[in-house]
């Protein structure tokens, strides 16, 4: 195959990932994805424990 | 062919067969036994010249051989080898001639495995002297419409001979040439005391000849860059920079589109406070601020959720620990954004750091009803640091980095391309009178 209609191909599979990625909403920068959440969060919220761990305690301030 | 011009003759010193095949048209035929240079037009063929030869090398294309090239057929009846020496080091490549009755003579030409087909012109190219933009900076000729770079001056000498030929060859004779090259083609000069010949070779690859010649097993491979060799991809990088350019334009425009034309609907909006404790931070004071919003309805197809955060931090910071989850299945989209700004006066004057704004991308989201939970930490200092703060989703906004990156990869073969040929042309001209001069 030739290198153009290489690239033609390549090209053609990029801009369909570009336009499925914008479709779908796709990003690698996800959000952790986490199990099913209880009912129970609903009604005590202060209940939940965030599978993203990255408190406070370690982004201090000035 | 004609096989009427073919003679039989018997060499004078040594007695071995040889054979004439270009009749008349030969001036002077080498004895392969005894290494003697012989006058075809003598009689007696008088010995002109009998020379050593530390080695015998065998032609590639053994003389005799017939086959069809270039639309005629072609008979090899000679074969010589020219040396030059550069800088102390001697480079030998190798000549055949070939023969027709009705065509003449032309030229095959071999180096390290790179073959040329050369012709001898009958019209006399013009010159330049270097320094015209035409050129390239170099000497150049120009011949038929086409214009060749100088690549390299040397004097070659005559350093074997054997079969026939149609000048008084002779070991030893020396000849200024003059290379000048446009790939697939080079154009040569050859200068001695008495004329100067210029010829027209052009690149072929070993694999033709064989097949011409029916030569049995297969060509030398070729090694290094010659002056001449065709890049492997010249041809195809101008298409495939053309094909980049349409592409380029297509995500151009449809970053463009999206961008500047789409409105993504507003799913969730709403303003909070935050009053920190007056306690250090602990698990119990983050989980006691803790709240989840009211349930809200994302329609349409699976795609992106944006959530903004907007507040009104001043030389402060807050953590939200969020999670978006899904009223009816309970699926979990966790993350958690920081924020801080600090701003202020030194020596330099005002500076800044950070924003009291901030965006986060939660990608592939289904359509369904779904709620926020929210968990905001800050510093300790109670009402006075309280944090006033709008939290808003919208849905299906357009990520401006994956236009970036498909323009990145898009750029990168035609790139990966350009480089090669830079790195191949370099190589060639590596071989020239320009070469890079080493490093001391």
């Amino acid at each position: 195959m030739s290198a153009l209609r290489l690239y033609l191909l390549y090209g053609g599979l990029v801009l369909g990932l570009l336009g499925a990625a914008e479709y779908r909403g796709w990003s690698p920068l996800s959000p952790n994805e986490g199990k099913t959440a209880p009912r129970t969060v609903r009604d005590n919220p202060g209940s939940y424990r965030p599978h993203y761990r990255g408190g406070a305690y370690f982004f201090r301030g000035k | 062919m004609v096989d009427a011009l073919v003679r039989s003759l018997t060499c004078p010193k040594c007695g071995a067969p040889l054979t004439i095949r270009a009749g008349d048209l030969t001036v002077t035929v080498v004895c392969g036994h005894c290494n003697s240079v012989l006058d075809a037009k003598d009689p007696s063929l008088k010995i002109l010249q009998t020379f050593e030869a530390r080695v015998r090398p065998a032609p590639r294309i053994p003389l005799g051989t017939r086959g069809k090239w270039r639309g005629a057929l072609w008979e090899v009846i000679g074969y010589q080898i020219r040396t030059i020496t550069v800088e102390g080091i001697e480079y030998s490549w190798s000549e055949y001639l070939l023969f027709n009755p009705y065509e003449g003579f032309r030229y095959l030409t071999e180096y390290h495995g790179h073959w040329n087909d050369v012709i001898v012109l009958k019209t006399l190219p013009k010159t330049y002297r270097g320094g015209g933009l035409a050129g390239g900076g170099k000497p150049s000729a120009e011949v038929l419409g086409e214009r060749f770079q100088h690549f390299q001056t040397a004097t070659a000498t005559t350093t074997y001979v054997l079969g026939e030929f149609p000048w008084r060859v002779h070991v030893g004779d020396k000849a200024e040439v003059k290379d000048y090259v446009d790939p697939p083609r080079i154009l040569s000069s050859e200068q001695t005391a008495g004329e100067t010949t210029w010829s027209m070779g052009e690149y072929v690859p070993g694999e033709q000849i064989w097949r011409a010649y029916s030569l049995p097993g297969s060509p030398p491979p070729p090694t290094g860059v010659y002056a001449n060799q065709p890049a492997p991809f010249a041809r195809a990088a101008g298409p495939v920079w053309t094909a980049f350019g349409a592409f380029a334009a297509v995500v151009l425009l449809a970053a463009a589109w999206r961008m500047g034309f789409s409105s993504p609907p507003v799913v969730f909006e709403h303003s909070y406070q935050y009053l920190p404790p007056t306690t250090p931070p602990s698990d119990s004071a983050a989980a006691a601020a803790a709240f989840v919003t009211d349930a809200f309805t994302v329609r349409g197809r699976t795609s992106d959720l944006e959530l903004a955060i907007r507040t009104n931090l001043k030389n402060s910071w807050v953590y939200f620990g969020l999670a978006l989850i899904n009223d009816s299945t309970g699926d979990v989209y966790d993350f958690g954004r920081e924020l801080s700004s600090y701003y202020g006066y030194d020596s330099d004057g005002y500076w800044s750091e950070g924003s009291p704004n901030d965006r986060a991308l939660i990608p592939s989201v289904p359509p369904g009803r779904y709620y926020l939970r929210v968990q905001p930490e800050g510093p300790p200092g109670g009402a006075f640091w309280a944090v006033t703060y709008g939290l808003r989703l919208r849905r299906d906004v357009p990520w401006g980095l994956a236009y970036l990156f498909a323009f990145i990869l898009l750029s990168v073969p035609p790139a990966a391309l350009l480089l090669r040929n830079m790195s191949f042309e370099h190589a060639r001209w590596q071989e020239s009178d320009y070469a890079d001069e080493d490093d001391e």
